[in-house]
């Protein structure tokens, strides 16, 4: 299986090497061990990663932030991965900087093709394997459409999401017997999309009845990476609603496709969808993460953004100020900055904090969707 | 930059006078004729030298006598004096601020804009130094994405706040020929676009920046090779207030008069046998940087403890000579030549070569607060050296917010590290 620290890394390319792969979502948090391995003011994600992996693994980082770099070169350093991968992630999405990834790309799919069952990558598989994500991106994107309509929690949401992610990863899930070695197939391709759709109707199943989120304050969440669902849970446990979830954990997952029109390079076309999804704060994209942020507060009726920023996340405490002051200025929108290790949301002071954001937004007005 | 005149966190008089005064001609005219009463009061050559370099750079940054532009420390600035602009780096200015006493404010403007105080102080300060307008106005802003997350993330906000170009120098990881091509390009989009957008900007006097740089490495290369001597002939605590030089100053001539000096003292230091720590028990070398506020931090390791530090990570000439014929790509190899870019197995590489060249008997590495690049490869760093059976201390500090530094539990941990080396050799 291949294993990926990051959004920016397409999942396309393992699948259509015959590699089943997912995101590496350690939501139980760091080992005790990885205090030896990097420092303790350290991002909990990437001290989560430290931990002995399947010898039958393949991890590949993506170069994120100062933080995921290191994490790379310890999990080499002291072996915990029989097979690590760096791949490069540009921080702009011009047509020079989608140019270079997509020869990343091309790199990447050298590296999975020799260690993956079919070989190589094939262009085929590769085209097949970026229609069966768009199918499960637009699942997702579909599923959320039930936060703005007030039937689906966003932490159910939230746990569909990771529960797509576990399937991806999880071949006898998906209701077929895969010949990895022919690569990604449409049989494959139609397989895989079935069992995400499933999966994401489950999810749905479990919706709420609108009036049980009647009145309710909602609002926005955005961050870098949201570590576990806790956080999420605990703005719901304090009486506000979370309409959209800007993370890596969720839209922006989901909330871009690649066109796989057999005229343009694939490689290019998976670069350019790639750098150009909903940014993460890594990125330099000059006024757009806020733009976008308050788009979506509009679109979704949030009054407010509550921000979670892993501890010692550099870059979510960079973009917090930005975000705090554009919202306000630009979009009259209070933000509020949580920041935590792993189980964050499960701690009081948290959800103190979030209690007294939703009164603060009381005080503002009526609460949407009264 | 700054809310002028505005009533806010860390505006201090200290702060409102520095303001006030900086961007007046008249002011480097009267610091001129201190300078020349150091001279004449025995203050010596090459810190003389520093003193010019620096203050000829702030005047013409602060009175707008040439465009300014702001970087992050591994900005090549053979790029900056080559467009015809002088260099400012706010994160140097933070270790300046630290030693003159305005780190307290410039930090606790930082903070009231939200900035937490988990983020490395050099970039912090520079923010909040930024908002308090003690900084020159910048006409343009080049980040590096190599290194440090915090350098460029806080340099885009202040080309925000300026409302002043800014360019991401978006380094890639490894030195393939497409790598190099793709960085070599960057920087001549920057050279050849930043003249459209601010007025005084030219690229003709690139190739003439370089050949200063290379004609100031040989000088450097004297001063590395002469720092081999031991006992050590220039203490290292001295030297890592001197980084800003090497960090900020390569294409200006000032630079390499400051090293000829600097040889030349060193010469007669070990002509004379006047050095500084006579005892000099053991050598180390130090890794990162050092506080630059008040502390006797590095007088207790080298004069009481009389362990010199010979040399320090961040005074590295990593880079080979440059190619004047070829500016831009030579600009894109020397930041891919950084150490500290890559994976660790480079900086270990570094680090072995200085050992040797310095007969290096232990090695600090200063544990600067927030400093994720530098500090997430301790580990490997302590177990690489301990293969080598090279004793390592990991210490903890802050270079600029001195809430962060516990001086007395660092003496602590130092005069046990030297005790260590010293059981070390006693076997």
């Amino acid at each position: 299986m291949l294993l990926t620290s990051c959004s920016y890394i397409p999942l396309e390319l393992p699948l259509a090497a015959g590699l089943p792969a997912k995101r590496l979502f350690v939501l139980d948090g760091a080992e005790v061990d990885a205090d030896g391995l990097l420092p303790r003011d350290f991002c909990p994600y990437a001290r989560a990663l430290m931990r002995e992996y399947d010898p039958g693994d393949v991890l590949a980082i993506a170069g994120s932030c100062d933080a995921m770099r290191r994490a790379y070169d310890a999990i080499r350093y002291w072996g915990l991965a029989a097979d690590v991968f760096y791949l490069d992630v540009p921080r702009t999405a011009d047509e020079a900087a989608v140019d270079y990834f997509a020869g990343e790309l091309r790199q990447m799919a050298r590296h999975i093709g020799v260690v993956g069952p079919a070989g190589q990558v094939e262009e085929q598989s590769l085209r097949l394997a970026c229609e069966a994500m768009n199918k499960a991106r637009a699942a997702m994107a579909e599923a959320a459409k039930s936060l703005e309509e007030g039937t689906l929690r966003a932490s159910r949401l939230l746990q569909a999401i990771m529960d797509v992610n576990e399937l991806m990863g999880d071949v006898a899930r998906w209701g077929m017997t895969w010949n990895r070695e022919e690569g990604f197939g449409r049989e494959v391709c139609d397989a895989l999309t079935r069992a995400v759709r499933a999966e994401i109707e489950k999810a749905l199943s479990v919706s709420v009845q609108p009036p049980a989120l009647a009145g309710r304050v909602r609002v926005g969440v955005s961050g870098t990476c949201l570590l576990d669902l806790s956080v999420v849970e605990c703005i719901e446990e304090a009486g506000l609603e979370p309409v959209f979830i800007d993370s890596c954990m969720c839209q922006r997952v989901y909330d871009f496709s690649v066109d796989v029109n057999p005229s343009y390079d694939i490689y290019m076309e998976l670069a350019r969808s790639y750098l150009s999804k909903p940014g993460c704060p890594r990125m330099f994209a000059g006024d757009e993460r806020i733009a976008r942020l308050g788009a979506l507060a509009a679109m979704y009726g949030a009054k407010g953004l509550v921000y979670f920023a892993p501890k010692f996340c550099d870059l979510g405490y960079y973009d917090f100020p930005d975000v705090k002051r554009g919202l306000r200025e630009s979009f009259g929108l209070p933000s509020l900055l949580l920041e935590g290790e792993y189980g964050a949301g499960r701690t009081g002071q948290v959800l103190t904090r979030a209690v007294a954001f939703r009164e603060m937004l009381e005080g503002r007005g009526e609460p949407n969707g009264a | 930059m700054g809310p002028r005149g505005t009533r806010s966190v860390g505006n201090s008089l200290q702060v409102r006078a520095f303001r006030r005064f900086a961007r007046k001609p008249w002011c480097y005219g009267a610091a001129k004729q201190v300078v020349d009463i150091m001279e004449r009061r025995g203050w010596k050559p090459y810190q003389i030298s520093a003193i010019r370099c620096v203050m000829d750079d702030f005047r013409q940054a602060y009175t707008g006598e040439r465009p300014c532009i702001y970087t992050t420390a591994f900005v090549p600035t053979e790029l900056v004096y080559g467009l015809g602009a002088v260099p400012f780096l706010p994160e140097v200015a933070a270790g300046y601020a630290a030693a003159f006493g305005f780190a307290y404010d410039a930090l606790g403007a930082a903070e009231s804009m939200w900035y937490s105080a988990d983020l490395c102080s050099f970039h912090r300060a520079g923010v909040g130094a930024g908002k308090l307008g003690v900084l020159p106005r910048p006409s343009a802003v080049i980040a590096t994405a190599h290194l440090c997350d915090g350098g460029k993330k806080s340099l885009h906000r202040m080309s925000k706040d300026a409302g002043c170009p800014f360019y991401l120098l978006d380094v890639p990881y490894d030195r393939s020929e497409r790598g190099q091509k793709r960085l070599r390009d960057q920087v001549e989009h920057i050279a050849f676009d930043l003249p459209e957008k601010v007025p005084g900007i030219s690229p003709e006097g690139m190739a003439e920046a370089i050949r200063v740089s290379n004609a100031t490495l040989d000088d450097y290369l004297e001063v590395c090779a002469l720092r081999q001597h031991s006992p050590s002939p220039w203490r290292g605590g001295e030297a890592l207030n001197y980084v800003v030089m090497f960090l900020g100053a390569w294409g200006n001539p000032w630079l390499a008069e400051f090293y000829k000096d600097l040889a030349s003292h060193i010469r007669g230091i070990i002509a004379s046998g006047e050095y500084p720590c006579c005892s000099e028990r053991h050598r180390l070398l130090w890794l990162n940087l050092r506080p630059y506020y008040k502390t006797g931090l590095l007088d207790y390791l080298e004069l009481e403890l009389e362990t010199s530090v010979a040399f320090e990570e961040y005074n590295w000439p990593y880079w080979s000579e440059l190619d004047p014929d070829d500016p831009f790509a030579s600009v894109a190899r020397k930041m891919l030549a950084n150490f500290g870019w890559g994976p660790i197995e480079r900086r270990l590489a570094a680090v072995d070569s200085m050992i040797d060249d310095y007969s290096i008997d232990g090695v600090v590495q200063f544990a600067q607060w927030g400093c994720r690049q530098s500090n997430g490869g301790a580990s490997m760093l302590a177990d690489h050296l301990k293969r080598r059976g090279i004793p390592f201390l990991n210490l903890g500090g802050d270079g600029v917010d001195v809430r962060n530094g516990s001086e007395a539990q660092a003496m602590t941990r130092l005069g046990a590290f030297v005790e260590l080396i010293d059981a070390k050799k006693a076997r």
